[in-house]
């Protein structure tokens, strides 16, 4: 009895310890393989007439762009300033919805739509808090949702507070801090110096004490649900 | 038996801990919670092993661990939220983010129902074998 229990033991703490381990890797290196490679992959892809972006699809007649979506229910009851990230960015567990795409594809997908960003917002501005106002500035953004048994609705739908809260997308053009950082993020709750896109809220409204956002979990289907996310220049 | 109850009370206050760190918005945005249970669970139960090596701990040790970590994991959540951030927090330490919150949660409820009856039986079992010998 006491060898079976030890030995269960030992294989879950073991089985703990590798699980905590191995990813961490492979997120890393996926990211940097991703990040070198893009513009060499992006051009053979392109010229084997395959899709140019990793599972992102840019219809340049529609003017719109789209990838697909894992949601995340923790964020049903506990509050985060990330609205996507992709699956390889460093805050893809602390997102609503995890992209199954690559965010800097993302930012590189909207400027071949014609669309720029200003990229204002430094990592230094970062601390700052709500009153500094600093926002980012870009081309103005829409986010729609969609999944099966559900047609398309804007993404604001998905998304609650406990405050009342402005909804204001832009792209920031924020490629090359995305890029250096690896954090992943598609859309910021509030402005942000490594999102491609936000919600132009200033830096620090999200901070200790501001708005609290959550997904909806009314509207929402079930946790681990794949949606589809659609974004076009707003008109 | 020492080390499956220390293995056993250490799942149950490491699990307290993740939890307290959890409710940090600022720690839960910046850190894995999830490695911070794997880990604490791992030091845990190597400390209450070492612990307990002069004196073992009996049944009533594990029960009471058991309650007050689940009151302290209710006061501190309440019941909606108990059913999200336990298995939110597992999940995220072993990179599984697809498992459902309603596996992971059944999981949790048999490891803690099973652990103490293990427990329990293993006691009445080393009484018996006690009187035995003393008889």
């Amino acid at each position: 009895m006491k060898k079976v229990v030890v030995f269960i033991m030992t294989a879950v703490l073991s089985l703990s310890v590798i699980a905590c381990g191995g990813k961490e890797k492979e997120t890393k290196n996926d990211a940097a393989k991703s990040g070198s490679n893009q513009t060499a992959a992006s051009a053979d892809t392109e010229a084997a007439g395959e899709q140019k972006y990793k599972n992102l699809t840019v219809d340049a007649d529609k003017k719109e762009i789209s990838f697909e979506a894992v949601l995340n229910g923790t964020y049903f009851t506990e509050p985060t300033r990330h609205a996507i990230v992709g699956e390889d960015g460093g805050n893809a567990d602390k997102s609503m919805f995890r992209a199954k795409a690559y965010n800097v594809d993302f930012n590189d997908a909207l400027e071949e739509l014609g669309l720029s960003g200003d990229s204002n917002v430094s990592m230094d501005d970062m601390s700052a808090s709500a009153d500094k106002n600093i926002v980012n500035t870009g081309d103005p953004l829409e986010f729609f949702i969609q999944w099966d048994g559900q047609e398309e609705i804007p993404f604001k739908d998905v998304i609650k507070a406990d405050k009342d809260f402005d909804w204001n997308v832009v792209f920031t053009g924020n490629r090359d801090v995305a890029e250096s950082t690896q954090a992943g993020c598609f859309l910021c709750l509030d402005s942000c110096a490594a999102g491609i896109a936000v919600n132009t809220l200033p830096v620090g409204t999200t901070a200790e004490g501001g708005t609290q956002f959550f997904a909806n979990e009314e509207v929402l289907p079930d946790d681990g649900t794949t949606v589809t996310i659609t974004v076009r220049p707003a008109e | 038996m020492r080390w499956f109850k220390a293995f056993y009370n250490g799942s149950l206050w490491a699990m307290a801990i993740a939890l307290t760190c959890f409710h940090n918005t600022w720690i839960q945005m910046r850190i894995n919670t999830g490695y911070i249970f794997y880990g604490s669970w791992l030091v845990l139960t190597i400390l209450c092993y070492i612990a307990t090596k002069k004196r073992e701990t009996g049944i009533l040790f594990s029960i009471t661990s058991m309650i007050l970590c689940i009151a302290y994991s209710y006061a501190l959540y309440g019941w909606k939220r108990l059913q999200i951030v336990p298995a939110s927090l597992l999940r995220e330490g072993i990179h599984q983010p697809t498992i459902k919150f309603a596996i992971i949660n059944k999981v949790i409820i048999a490891f803690m129902i099973i652990g103490i009856i293990i427990i329990i039986l293993e006691n009445i079992r080393e009484k018996r074998d006690h009187k035995g010998r003393t008889l």
